[in-house]
C-alpha cells in the first residue's frame, strides 16, 4: 500500500514501491495526460511536477516519493503561471502532434516558477531534456517568451 | 581457472551414487518438512530476511538448513556472482573475461553444480583446496585473478557452507573457454596464515569488519596493486583492473576515503550512492548489487571501522568537491559538451549535479566526474550503468555509446571535468575510440 499525494489529495493505492510513477498515474489513477515516450527518462515526456521541480515521471519508483505533492498536468487549475503559459501557447501555437506537449509545458511552468524571466539561454537549458519529433522547439520558446510578457520574437 | 575432463563413464557413476547419497536425506528433510508446514512445503518461499534463527522452528535448527543459509551469505560477502556470471550470461555459468597485465586473458569458470561444466564433480576436499590454496580438481591450479589468498580466511567449515550452497543453484551446461594465461602448478598461495585470526587488542566490530575486508570481501583485489606481490601487504591505495580505476580507499583524507564521514560510507557501501561522492559504477556497482547489498547493516559498519584503521596512502588524484550552491551560480559554458550535457545528461543529473529525483543521480563530489583522466567517466557515458535497490527496483543510466561520435562524448568528459571538477578534462579522441572498441569487442 502506497499513499501519494495527486493533484491535491491524498490517495492510498495498491501498488508495488517499485512501480514507476508513471504507471500509476496512466494506469492506476486513469490521469492519461502524461505521455508515455522513451521509458529511460531521456525524452521529457513523462514530465510531472514532484514539489514543484519537475521530474520524470517514468523512471520515479512510487516507493521513494513519500509526502511530496506530485502535480500533474491535469492538476493545474490553481497554478497563475499555467494560464501565462497557456495564454502563450495560444498566441505561438507550438504544437504539431503534441505528444511532448504535456512535459514541454510542465517543464516550462517549472522554470517560470523559479525564474520570473528566463533567458534564452536559461530556457534552452531548462526544457533541453524535452524531445519534441516535430522540431518546434523555437515555437516553443518563444511561447515561453509571451508567457512572460517578453515582446521580443526570434 | 580450471577446466574439467571429458565425460568419464566410471566417475559418472561414482558421483551419481554419491550424490544420491547426499540427496536422499536432504529429500528426507524436505519431506519433513511438508508434515511439519503444509503451508510452507516449497524451501524457496521462506524469505531468508525474515527469518529468526533464534526460533525454535524445526526449518531453522535443521544443520543443512542453516549450512545452506551461512553459505549464501558469505556467497555474498565473497562476491562470487560478480566474476562468475558473465553480462547477459546464465547465473553463476561463468565465461567473464579478465586482463592480466602482460600475460593474457582468463575466463571466470561455471560454478554451477553441473557435472560436467561447472562444479559438480568436486569433492569438498577439492573445493575447499580450490578456495583456500588455489588448487582445484584433479590438482590444477588456479589463476590468482580468483582471490583465494584472501578466501583462505574463511575456515573450511565456511568454505563447505558456500559449497552447500552452491550446490542449490541449478546447473548449467556452460563450458567456458579456456584461457590464454598458463597458471604455474601447486600452490602459489603466498598466505600461509591459517584462516582469521582476531586480534584480541582489537574490539570484536574491527575483528569483524577486517575479516569480511581482507577476507571474503577481498577488496585488495582490485583496491591494491601490491595484492598477491610476495612479501607486500595491500596498500588499498588503489590501482586499474580490466581498465577501471579501483580507487584508493586507504584513510587519505585527499585521495582516500579519509574525508567520507561514516554514514557516507556505510550508504555507499550497501547503497552504491551517496550524496557528495556520487554513484558507484563498472565493477563496484556490480559488487555492491550481487553482493554488498545483501549484507546487514551491522557488518557493514564493521567493514567502516576496519577500513577506517588502514594507514593513509596518498596516492592518485583528489576528487574536487564543489557543492550544489556553487554550481548552481556558475555561468552557463557555450561549449560543444556543455550543450551535449545539457541535452543528454542533465535531463536526470541536472546542470548542478544535484540529480534530478534522487541522491542516486547526482554527480558532485565523485571521483567519477571531476578526475582529470576521465577513465572510469567514459567508460560510464558509453555504456551506462545500474544500481538495484530491494525495494525501489532498478536505478539504470543508459549508455551513450550509439549515435554519439568518439569527439562527442570526448567532449562531454571533458566538460563534465571542468563543470564539476573546475579543471582541465585529459579525455582524448582517441581514448574514447579505444574504450569503444573494447566494449564493441564484449
Amino acid at each position: 500500500m502506497v499513499e501519494l499525494n495527486i493533484n491535491n489529495k491524498i490517495v492510498r493505492l495498491d501498488v508495488s514501491d517499485d512501480m514507476p510513477l508513471l504507471w500509476v498515474l496512466r494506469d492506476v489513477m486513469g490521469l492519461t495526460g502524461t505521455k508515455y515516450g522513451c521509458g529511460i527518462g531521456e525524452c521529457g515526456a513523462c514530465t510531472v511536477h514532484l514539489d514543484g521541480k519537475p521530474v520524470r515521471s517514468c523512471s520515479l519508483p512510487v516507493g521513494s516519493i513519500g509526502n511530496q505533492s506530485i502535480i500533474t498536468i491535469e492538476g493545474l487549475d490553481n497554478d497563475p503561471i499555467a494560464q501565462k503559459i497557456l495564454d502563450g501557447w495560444v498566441e505561438k501555437q507550438p504544437t504539431q502532434c503534441g505528444y511532448c506537449q504535456p512535459g514541454q509545458i510542465m517543464a516550462a511552468i517549472a522554470l517560470l516558477h523559479e525564474k520570473e524571466k528566463p533567458s534564452k539561454e536559461e530556457i534552452n537549458r531548462a526544457l533541453s531534456g524535452h524531445v519534441c519529433r516535430c522540431g518546434m522547439y523555437q515555437r516553443i520558446r518563444n511561447a515561453i517568451k509571451v508567457a512572460v510578457g517578453s515582446t521580443e520574437d526570434e | 581457472m580450471v577446466y574439467f575432463i571429458r565425460f568419464e563413464l566410471k566417475i559418472l557413476l561414482a558421483i551419481g551414487i554419491m550424490l544420491g547419497t547426499i540427496l536422499s536425506p536432504l529429500q528426507q528433510v524436505f519431506a519433513d518438512e511438508v508434515q511439519i508446514d503444509p503451508k510452507q512445503s516449497d524451501p524457496k518461499q521462506s524469505d531468508p530476511k525474515q527469518s529468526d534463527p533464534k526460533q525454535s522452528d524445526p526449518k531453522q535448527s535443521d544443520p543443512k538448513r542453516v549450512q545452506i543459509k551461512m553459505g549464501e551469505y558469505l556467497f555474498y560477502a565473497s562476491g562470487c556472482q560478480t566474476c562468475h556470471t558473465a553480462d547477459n550470461g546464465k547465473f553463476l555459468a561463468g565465461g567473464r573475461g579478465f586482463k592480466i597485465k602482460n600475460q593474457g586473458t582468463v575466463y571466470a569458470s561455471n560454478i554451477t553444480p553441473d557435472p560436467e561444466t561447472g562444479i559438480g564433480r568436486y569433492t569438498d576436499d577439492e573445493f575447499v583446496s580450490a578456495l583456500r590454496d588455489g588448487v582445484g580438481y584433479k590438482g590444477r591450479s588456479l589463476n590468482p585473478v580468483m582471490p583465494y589468498s584472501a578466501y583462505r580466511l574463511m575456515d573450511r567449515d565456511q568454505i563447505l557452507a558456500i559449497k552447500a550452497y552452491l550446490d542449490q543453484q541449478p546447473a548449467v551446461v556452460n563450458k567456458v573457454i579456456k584461457g590464454t594465461v598458463t597458471v604455474p602448478a601447486g600452490n602459489q598461495n603466498n598466505n600461509t596464515n591459517d584462516s582469521f585470526e582476531e586480534d584480541p587488542q582489537k574490539s570484536a566490530k574491527w575483528n569483524r569488519g577486517k575479516f569480511l575486508v581482507e577476507g571474503p570481501g577481498h577488496c585488495a583485489s582490485c583496491h591494491s596493486s601490491t595484492d598477491g606481490v610476495k612479501g607486500k601487504t595491500p596498500d588499498y591505495s588503489g590501482s586499474i583492473v580490466n581498465g577501471w580505476v579501483a580507487y584508493n580507499i586507504s584513510s587519505d583524507g585527499d585521495t582516500g576515503i579519509g574525508s567520507w564521514s561514516d554514514k557516507d560510507l556505510q550508504q555507499y557501501l550497501s547503497k552504491g550512492y551517496v550524496e557528495g561522492h556520487g554513484a558507484a559504477v563498472g565493477p563496484m556497482a556490480k559488487l555492491i548489487n550481487d553482493g554488498l547489498s545483501h549484507l546487514s547493516q551491522e557488518d557493514i559498519r564493521a567493514m567502516v571501522v576496519y577500513l577506517r584503521s588502514l594507514p593513509p596512502q596518498e596516492k592518485g588524484e583528489a576528487p574536487a568537491n564543489i557543492p550544489v550552491e556553487e554550481l548552481q551560480n556558475t555561468e552557463p559554458s557555450h561549449s560543444h559538451g556543455s550543450h551535449l550535457f545539457a541535452a543528454l545528461c542533465a535531463s536526470c543529473h541536472l546542470d548542478n549535479g544535484a540529480g534530478r529525483q534522487g541522491e542516486y543521480e547526482s554527480l558532485w563530489g565523485s571521483k567519477t566526474a571531476t578526475l582529470t583522466q576521465g577513465t572510469n567517466l567514459i567508460k560510464v557515458i558509453l555504456e551506462g550503468s545500474e544500481l538495484k535497490d530491494s525495494k525501489l527496483g532498478s536505478f539504470s543510466m543508459p549508455g551513450f555509446k550509439d549515435g554519439y561520435s568518439d569527439q562527442d562524448i570526448a567532449d562531454i568528459a571533458n566538460y563534465v571535468i571542468a563543470h564539476f571538477g573546475n579543471r582541465n578534462g585529459h579525455v582524448t579522441v582517441e581514448q574514447v575510440k579505444k574504450e569503444r572498441a573494447l566494449l564493441n569487442m564484449k
